[in-house]
């Protein structure tokens, strides 16, 4: 009986530490539905839609001021109470900048560019806001449906294209001409065959004495590569379910990147030369032909360059194949004023005004149809030798473009190929390093949980 | 004269209680100075050190950041088994470390015993060598990485002497070398001007007397001033170990570890897998080892600083 009251005190103690644990549980599972339901509420909905008096939102861009600063100079004129500032970062760094800034549920920004092939990756980790529901409808019949395609995920809508873009064959009319080498042509018909344009440079190399015979654009990168890749046999490199399986060593891989690599070894491509300044090599007449975007043909008739344009060339016995999609934009899933970002996403994408002031200064294949033709035919008017280029764009975003493979793991794919692929420009054995790329894959894949 | 003053005056029959109390205002004052200082430490060093060990036993879901599991020592078992980079980066960072500690301590202590000689422009010859420590990393990685390039400044100058051009960047043999000089160009200055401080300190009559009793510049450098200034140089090689190790930039803007890995070095590794391969836990688990590396060089060179004390 002694211990009775200690027994019964703790027996009390035990049930309050029971019922505590129990409140807590409880109130912790409420918390949690509370919390899933606030959650499925703000991916239904967009935020900002009680904002009222003006706002600033902020953009995180990229690349080139001139890519969006047109069009936001034309919305902000047009749009005083919602006011857009850009932030332009290279596009080297975009990806680190916004995967650190989005992890840390940053919401100093409102719009971000989206890069399509990161789509998949973004949307899983929830670093790009659902736009399904706001933009089904709108969208429609007004963006290319390859563009659109580019940044759905699982079936949903996360970003808005803005650009679309395909890779083309630039020559140097005065060179040829005095090489005596007859110009590739622009038809898609007609294209002309890797092995050729090869034999041609290294024909105007030899009797011209230039530098170089070709450069390439963006050379470093598997958007550039993958065409070639593909037009040797080789499949996109990543396959199985959510294109979750790296297959990047095999035979057509070995040769298309041999070839590549052989380029470089043989100084008909620039080795030692970042590929940001190639088409200075061309330019400056160091190489008489340029394998590049579409965005590069303004640029030149600026620059009052004599040039003519040709269909991307195809390996011989191979088939044609271009790359597609350009920058798009989404809204970052933090933002307080998604409401207001997503009238400038609709202006932009979905309207003639828009299109046209995007398309101002940057002038890529715009993704927006309502203006894509009339945006060619004004680069095709611009040029003394361009007739066809209408056209050629029209042809090969509808029927030679290929994405890139939407995968969640698309960011440490590209990585790894950027670099295996400098390893190869720089002179290392293709196959070697594509063996090590594909271990490389396997063993970064078997982390993705 | 006051009962205070007097008692001031005579040092005598001052109580000790108000001693003890100006000693505890001292030490309350004292601990107040120090404690923004610690409180930074705290903040900045130690509990992210601390939240990287601990991330280290874990591993984040790659698309929900906030979900984690419990691997214990699985991060480590991958980095030392299974990583394709990660022991290739530590080679290289270590291979790094080595050759620019060497040349820079040489370089800076070379230019140091110059510049403390009289001559004529001496003050101005110093500041342009330590020009570069006040230009941003980042901009001279570009401006050498012009001038590495294959048509660029230095190959130019290597044709005029009749010399074969050489890949520097593009290649895997020359590329860490490359960054060698470039991390030697920016940091000899600076090092340099800590042993030209310690070689202001070394007593003039020291080095009379040893020239008095005969030892010529050369006996003099080796027997008089490179043993009084080894604090100096000892300071110079631990904190130009911990920088280079920490080396960035030059990778980040020029080589992106390449070419074949060459110039991975462990910064670069670790920026790499948390903000490229979003692998946070496995950039945590590397940091951890980072620090224990970084730790044991600066305890093995403070010891046997101390050892020949």
């Amino acid at each position: 009986m002694k211990h009775s009251p200690t027994i019964t005190q703790t027996s009390r103690s035990k049930m309050q530490a029971t019922l505590a644990v129990a409140r807590l549980t409880v109130a912790a599972l409420a918390f949690t539905a509370i919390s899933a339901s606030v959650g499925i509420a703000q991916d239904a909905a967009l935020t900002g839609a009680d904002v009222k008096g003006p706002v600033t939102l902020r953009m995180v861009s990229c690349c080139k001021p001139t890519y969006f600063g047109p069009a936001v100079d034309e919305w902000n004129k047009a749009n005083p109470d919602i006011k857009i500032e850009q932030e332009v970062i290279p596009f080297a760094q975009l990806n680190d900048i916004l995967e650190s800034r989005l992890r840390s549920q940053d919401s100093t920004f409102d719009i971000l560019i989206v890069d399509p092939p990161r789509t998949a990756a973004f949307a899983a980790k929830r670093y790009l806001k659902d736009l399904t529901a706001a933009f089904t409808d709108k969208v429609k019949d007004k963006i290319n449906p390859e563009s659109l395609n580019a940044v759905t995920f699982q079936n949903k809508l996360y970003a808005i294209p803005v650009f679309n873009s395909t890779q083309i064959l630039i020559y140097n009319s005065d060179m040829l001409e005095k090489a005596g080498i007859k110009p590739p042509s622009i038809k898609p018909e007609e294209r002309t065959t890797w092995e050729q344009v090869v034999a041609d440079a290294k024909t105007v190399k030899e009797k011209l004495k230039v530098e170089y015979g070709i450069g390439f654009s963006q050379g470093q990168s598997y958007y550039q590569l993958q065409p070639i890749i593909m037009s040797a046999g080789g499949e996109t490199g990543l396959s199985g379910p959510n294109n979750l399986t790296p297959n990047v060593n095999n035979d057509a891989w070995k040769k298309a990147m041999s070839w590549y690599g052989g380029l470089f070894a043989t100084g008909i491509a620039p080795r030692g030369v970042p590929f940001t300044q190639m088409d200075a090599i061309f330019t400056s007449g160091k190489a008489p032909f340029l394998a590049t975007s579409t965005d590069r043909v303004r640029e030149f008739q600026k620059q009052n360059l004599k040039f003519g344009v040709a269909a991307f060339p195809k390996f011989a016995g191979g088939k044609a194949y271009t790359p597609c999609d350009s920058f798009a934009l989404g809204l970052n899933p933090y933002s307080k004023h998604q409401v207001q970002a997503a009238k400038f996403l609709e202006w932009i994408g979905t309207t003639k005004e828009g299109g046209f002031a995007s398309a101002a200064e940057s002038p890529n294949v715009p993704a927006n149809l309502l203006i894509r033709d009339e945006v060619s035919m004004q680069m095709e008017k611009a040029g003394t030798n361009l007739t066809g280029l209408t056209d050629l764009i029209k042809f090969e975003t509808s029927n030679t473009c290929v994405h890139r493979p939407a995968s969640v793991a698309y960011i440490q794919f590209e990585t790894a190929f950027t670099q295996k692929n400098m390893d190869i420009v720089n002179g290392a054995d293709a196959a070697t390093s594509l063996d090590a790329m594909q271990n490389q894959l396997k063993t970064d894949f078997s982390r993705i949980r | 004269m006051s009962e205070v003053a007097r008692q001031g005056a005579s040092g005598q029959g001052t109580p000790r209680k108000p001693d003890n109390a100006i000693k505890w205002g001292d030490a309350v004052t004292g601990y107040l100075l120090a404690l923004p200082a610690v409180v930074a430490l705290l903040y900045l060093r130690v509990i992210p050190a601390v939240d990287a060990l601990w991330e280290s036993f874990h591993q984040r879901s790659l698309f929900d950041q906030t979900q984690k599991m419990f691997v214990g020592l699985e991060n480590y078992v991958f980095l030392f088994t299974q990583s394709p980079t990660f022991l290739q980066s530590v080679k290289v960072t270590l291979l790094f470390v080595v050759l620019t500690v060497a040349v820079q301590t040489v370089v800076a202590l070379a230019l140091a015993v110059l510049f403390t000689q009289k001559g004529w422009g001496m003050s101005f010859w110093r500041t342009l060598v330590f020009l570069p420590i006040t230009i941003p990393t980042a901009v001279s990685a570009v401006v050498w990485g012009t001038a590495f390039r294959g048509d660029g400044i230095i190959n130019g100058f290597l044709l005029r002497l009749g010399l074969d051009p050489q890949p520097f960047l593009a290649s895997s043999s020359q590329a860490l070398w490359s960054i060698t000089i470039l991390a030697s160009w920016i940091g000899v200055g600076y090092w340099m001007v800590f042993l030209i401080a310690g070689l202001k300190d070394i007593p003039d009559e020291v080095k009379e007397a040893a020239s008095l009793d005969g030892a010529g510049a050369f006996r003099t450098f080796f027997s008089i001033t490179l043993p009084l200034l080894r604090r100096p140089l000892a300071f110079v090689v631990v904190a130009n170990t911990v920088a280079n190790f920490l080396q960035f930039v030059p990778a980040a803007i020029l080589t992106q570890g390449g070419p074949q890995d060459s110039t991975r070095f462990v910064m670069y590794e670790i920026y790499t897998q948390a903000y490229v391969q979003g692998d946070v836990s496995l950039a945590d688990t590397q940091i951890v080892l980072v620090l224990c590396v970084l730790l044991a060089i600066v305890a093995v060179q403070f010891r046997l600083l101390k050892a020949k004390d």
